[in-house]
C-alpha cells in the first residue's frame, strides 16, 4: 500500500504497541475515529489502548469490507448495495470461527471505536451463542467464575424454578436431596 | 528449587497430578482445611496458609491456627515477591516440621503427614509454575461448587506464581472470572493494566436487551454481577414476551413474581399460549402494573372472556391511559356483546378502525410469533366480525394472491377458521376440491405440505409452539 496524493493514511497501534497503517476512509468507519480525525485531533500514531492486535485486525477487515462497499456503488454510502440475504450471510462468515473470548474483545472495541454494524454482528453472534444455554455452559463458555454462595444460588434458582424445570443440574440437586 | 523429602514422605519427589488431588481431598474432610480451602478459593491470600503451616510447625502441640500474628510470621515483602526467599522459608517450615514429628511421634503424627504432605504439594506447584511460567495458562476457568478442593489448589498453585502479585493485588475483586484460556500471562497483565480485565462481563452487557426471557433467567445465574444488572435495570422487564418452551409451565405465581421485577413499570405483555395462567393472575397483575398499556393473550386457555372483560374494566377505569391494545387470538366464546364492550374499553373509534384497516397487513393461518408480539400488527383489537358467518373472530388472509384479491372484500378468501378451512401448515384455503389430509388432531393439511414433510428426515426443532406441536400431529 503506498502512499498517494489521494489516500492519506492514518496509523493506529494497538494495546500491545502494534501498528496497523490503514487508509483514512477504513478509519473512518469508526465513529470514534471519524470524529478525533475530523476535529483534528489525532496524532501521528491513533492509541487504541484497549484493542488488542489481533481484535484491530478484525476490526480493520470489518472497516474495509464497509468501504468497499460504499465505494463500489456509484452513489456514496449506499448500504444497499448487497441484498439483504448477502450482508446476512457475509455477516455469518465474517464472524465464523471467532471463539466466546475473542467475541468478547470484538464486542468492547466496536462499542469503544463506534462501529454500529461490527457490534450488531457481535451482539447477534452472542445472543445465538447463549440460546438455549444453563447458566453454568454460559459461565463454561465466557469462563465467568461463579461467585454466588450455595445458599444465594440456591434461593435464585428457587425463585425461577419453573424457568428450570429441564435444567439437568437443577434436577440432579433437587433429586440428590 | 526443590525441597528435601524427609524419608517416610509418601510423596514421591515428583509427584503426579492424581495423587496431588487425593491427598488434597483427604485433608478437604478437615474443618481447618475447609475453611483454607476456601480462603484459597475466593480470596487468594497465600499469607494466611502460610500463617495456618507455619503455625502447626511452630506451636508443634497444638492444631488451633493464630490469626492474629500474621505479619509477624509472613516473609517482610509477600507480595513484591522474592519468590527465592519464600522458598527458603517454606523449606525451613518443613524442616522444623519434620523435627516436631520425630519427637512427638504421637497419634499425631498422622495427621501431621498428611499436613505436610499438602505443603509439599503446594511447593510442587510452585516449582512446576515457575519452571513452566512462560507458557499459556492452561485454565483459569470458573470452578462451581462441586469442583475438587485439589482442582482449584492445582488452579491456584500454577496462578499464583506466574504473577503472584497481580493476582493477590486483585484479589479483592473476585473478578478473577475475565482471564481467557488462551491469554498468555503477558497478554493478561496488560489487559488488567487497561482496565480491560473484564471483558466477557462488559460483553454480556452489551447483549443483555437482546436476551429472551429465558436466557434473561440464565444470564441471572452465572454470576452476582450479571444478577445486579438484571435487577437493576427495569426496562428489560417493561416488555415481558413469554412463549414456548417457558409458556407451558408458567404459574400464575410466577407470572405475578416476574411482573413484578419491572417495579410497576410494565408497559407490555405477551402470554403465548400459557395454559397456567387463570383470570386471577390476570387481575393480579393487571392491579400491580398500571402502566400497561398492551396486552396480548393468545391462546390461554385458562382465561374466559368474561373474566378479560371485568378484569380490563376495572384496570381501565383505575389506571391511566389503561389497556390501549389487546390480543386475545381465538379466545373461546366471544360474543358480539362482549366484542362491542372490549372496543369501547379500547378506545377503538370508527376512525381507528378505518386505520387499521388500511394499514392491515394480511394475517395467515397459523398465526407465528412475531403477530403476537406487541409490535405485530395495527389496530387496537383482533377480532373482527367474520364476513360469512357474522361472528367476531380472529380473520385469516389466503396467501395465495389471486385469493385474497377477489372482489368485493367481504366475499373473499377472508373469513374464520369455522368458514374456511385452511391448511395447518401454510394457510392456504382447502376446499372440497382440492386434496388434502386430515390430522389426528382434526386440523387439516394440505397435498403440498404434506408430501413436503414426510421427506423431511426428522422432525426439526423450532421455537414456534405450534410447529413443534403440528410435528408432534404428523408423527403421532
Amino acid at each position: 500500500m503506498s502512499e498517494s496524493t489521494e489516500k492519506k493514511m492514518v496509523r493506529l497501534r494497538s494495546s500491545d504497541g502494534e501498528v496497523f497503517e490503514v487508509e483514512e476512509s477504513v478509519a473512518k468507519v469508526a465513529k470514534t475515529l471519524q470524529d478525533m480525525l475530523e476535529e483534528d485531533c489525532a496524532d501521528a500514531v491513533i492509541p487504541i489502548t484497549c484493542v488488542r492486535a489481533p481484535i484491530l485486525t478484525k476490526v480493520i477487515d470489518y472497516c474495509k469490507d464497509q468501504v468497499m462497499i460504499s465505494s463500489s456503488s456509484s452513489t456514496t454510502n449506499n448500504p444497499n448495495e448487497r441484498t439483504e440475504q448477502e450482508r446476512k450471510a457475509w455477516g455469518q462468515k465474517f464472524m465464523e470461527g471467532v471463539d466466546s473470548s475473542t467475541l468478547c474483545e470484538l464486542l468492547v472495541a466496536s462499542n469503544f471505536l463506534n462501529i454500529e454494524g461490527l457490534l450488531n454482528l457481535g451482539v447477534d453472534k452472542m445472543v445465538s451463542m447463549i440460546q438455549g444455554k444453563y447458566p453454568q455452559e454460559i459461565r463454561d463458555m465466557f469462563n465467568v467464575v461463579n461467585d454466588f454462595t450455595p445458599e444465594e444460588e440456591e434461593e435464585i434458582r428457587n425463585q425461577n424454578a419453573w424457568a428450570f424445570e429441564r435444567d439437568p443440574y437443577y434436577k440432579k440437586r433437587s433429586s440428590s436431596k | 528449587m526443590t525441597l528435601n523429602l524427609p524419608p517416610w514422605s509418601v510423596l514421591p519427589s515428583n509427584p503426579t497430578e492424581e495423587e496431588l488431588i487425593s491427598s488434597a481431598r483427604f485433608n478437604a474432610g478437615e474443618k481447618n482445611v475447609d475453611s483454607f480451602a476456601r480462603t484459597w478459593r475466593y480470596n487468594w491470600e497465600v499469607e494466611e496458609s502460610y500463617d495456618w503451616g507455619r503455625d502447626l510447625c511452630d506451636r508443634g502441640d497444638s492444631r488451633e491456627p493464630i490469626a492474629n500474628d500474621i505479619l509477624d510470621l509472613l516473609p517482610t515483602d509477600p507480595f513484591d515477591m522474592d519468590l527465592g526467599a519464600t522458598f527458603t522459608a517454606l523449606a525451613g517450615w518443613f524442616e522444623d516440621l519434620e523435627t516436631t514429628l520425630e519427637d512427638s511421634g504421637s497419634d499425631e503424627d498422622w495427621a501431621f503427614k498428611e499436613d505436610y504432605q499438602f505443603l509439599a504439594g503446594f511447593n510442587f506447584f510452585w516449582n512446576t509454575a515457575l519452571m513452566f511460567g512462560s507458557e499459556p495458562i492452561e485454565r483459569l476457568d470458573g470452578r462451581t461448587e462441586e469442583k475438587e478442593l485439589g482442582d482449584s489448589s492445582l488452579d491456584a498453585g500454577v496462578v499464583s506464581v506466574w504473577d503472584i502479585e497481580e493476582i493477590l493485588g486483585f484479589g479483592e475483586d473476585d473478578k478473577l472470572a475475565a482471564c481467557f484460556q488462551t491469554e498468555t500471562p503477558k497478554e493478561l497483565s496488560e489487559s488488567y493494566d487497561n482496565g480491560d480485565w473484564n471483558t466477557p462481563h462488559d460483553a454480556l452487557e452489551f447483549v443483555m436487551n437482546y436476551l429472551d426471557l429465558q436466557e434473561l433467567l440464565s444470564v441471572e445465574r452465572v454470576c452476582k454481577t450479571t444478577r445486579d444488572w438484571i435487577h437493576r435495570d427495569d426496562s428489560l422487564w417493561s416488555n415481558i414476551l413469554i412463549d414456548q418452551p417457558l409458556s407451558e409451565r408458567l404459574t400464575d405465581d410466577a407470572l405475578v413474581r416476574l411482573t413484578g421485577r419491572a417495579n410497576g413499570n410494565l408497559k407490555c405483555l405477551s402470554l403465548v399460549h400459557c395454559p397456567g395462567i387463570t383470570d386471577d393472575g390476570l387481575r393480579s397483575v393487571l392491579q400491580h402494573n398500571p402502566k400497561l398499556t398492551k396486552l396480548s393473550v393468545p391462546g390461554c386457555t385458562r382465561l374466559s372472556i368474561e373474566g378479560l372483560v371485568v378484569s380490563l374494566k376495572a384496570f381501565n377505569s383505575s389506571s391511566a391511559p389503561g389497556i390501549k391494545w389487546l390480543r386475545i387470538g381465538e379466545l373461546y366464546g366471544v360474543t358480539h356483546q362482549h366484542f362491542e364492550e372490549l372496543k369501547l374499553l379500547l378506545g377503538a373509534d370508527s376512525y381507528d378502525e378505518q386505520q387499521a384497516k388500511i394499514h392491515r397487513k394480511p394475517r395467515l393461518y397459523p398465526l407465528r410469533h412475531s403477530s403476537f408480539s406487541v409490535d405485530g400488527g395495527f389496530g387496537a383489537i383482533d377480532i373482527e366480525v367474520c364476513p360469512r358467518c357474522g361472528n367476531p373472530k380472529i380473520l385469516y388472509d389466503c396467501p395465495v394472491d389471486g385469493c385474497q384479491g377477489k372482489p368485493p372484500a367481504s366475499q373473499g378468501c377472508r373469513a374464520c377458521t369455522f368458514c374456511i378451512k385452511r391448511c395447518c401448515m401454510c394457510g392456504i384455503c382447502i376446499n372440497n376440491d382440492s386434496e388434502y389430509e386430515e390430522t389426528f388432531s382434526l386440523e387439516w393439511i394440505c397435498s403440498g405440505c404434506w408430501k413436503e414433510k414426510a421427506l423431511v428426515a426428522g422432525p426439526r426443532h423450532t421455537i414456534f409452539h405450534q410447529e413443534t406441536r403440528y410435528h408432534f400431529r404428523l408423527y403421532g
